[in-house]
């Protein structure tokens, strides 16, 4: 269990139930600066951040990328089945290395309640 | 200059106190310095004089979580109406995308708003939020405004 304890958890771990349950298949990566990001020192990694991560979306392995327009950050939407497997590659981000980014992982799937509007089509 | 930000070094603190600080961070952030890329100049990437990354919000990430009282016995019941008024936010164009989280702690929306209070006034009026059963946290986003680093003329 080395997956990262998600601070937004405000209910205690619940029972898995049918109704909600459904395979992991993004991950969402809010990425935020740490205090030794200041601008004077990220200001030089930069270049080199945007192209790793473009690679990583050329790789397929980013889905979608935001910025956050209130604060210095990102948003990724990754492709990945597991926080394991997007830690390790959000590691090896330049920004990431020099300690200056940090991710918060939030494994995310399918919105599974939806399967309680499929049940058969009304009989005529 | 810089915003206190110490305290989010041990334990991760609230999302909202983190976004608050990094907005005065931001600020200070939003054109860096061109001295700061001179020192850079020398190897093979070379970066723009300025970089400007103020971005507009085009959309709202939205992260729903049960509240504290919100076990399952008691949100069961709300499912088959919430799920319906989802639907509707989604046909309606409020809702671009929709997730569960897999820990089971609520959902994620990205919605196509740009004004948080306008989010948590549709999303307030779910049956959860009417409940008090579900929160929501909203993170304003935008285009990836570093990719403006890649804009510099390809070389001749």
């Amino acid at each position: 269990m080395t997956q990262v304890e998600n601070p937004r958890v405000h209910a205690e771990i619940l029972p898995s139930l049918a109704a909600v349950v459904a395979p992991t298949n993004k991950i969402l990566a809010i990425g935020s600066v740490t205090a030794k990001g200041t601008p004077e020192a990220i200001a030089p990694v930069l270049p080199f951040e945007v192209r790793a991560t473009v690679r990583n979306y050329l790789a397929g392995k980013i889905d979608q990328w935001f910025f956050q327009a209130d604060g210095y950050g990102v948003v990724f939407i990754m492709n990945a089945s597991s926080s394991a497997e997007a830690h390790e590659i959000l590691e090896k981000l330049p920004l990431g290395v020099a300690g200056m980014m940090e991710f918060e992982l939030i494994p995310l799937a399918p919105l599974k309640p939806l399967a309680m509007l499929i049940g058969e089509p009304p009989q005529k | 200059m810089r915003p206190e930000i110490a305290g989010k070094a041990g334990t991760h603190v609230h999302g909202w106190i983190r976004l608050a600080s990094f907005g005065v961070f931001a600020a200070a952030l939003m054109t860096i310095t061109p001295t700061a890329l001179l020192a850079q100049s020398a190897t093979v990437i070379e970066a723009p004089a300025s970089v400007d990354l103020a971005v507009s919000t085009t959309k709202l990430l939205a992260i729903g979580s049960f509240t504290a009282k919100a076990t399952p016995n008691v949100w069961k019941p709300f499912l088959p109406s919430e799920v319906r008024e989802t639907v509707r936010l989604y046909l309606a164009g409020k809702i671009d995308q929709w997730y569960v989280k897999s820990d089971q702690s609520g959902v994620v929306f990205v919605m196509n708003l740009t004004d948080p209070k306008e989010a948590q006034d549709l999303l307030g009026k779910l049956p959860m939020g009417q409940a008090g059963l579900m929160e929501f946290q909203f993170i304003p986003i935008g285009p990836l405004s570093p990719l403006r680093v890649l804009l510099t003329e390809p070389a001749k």
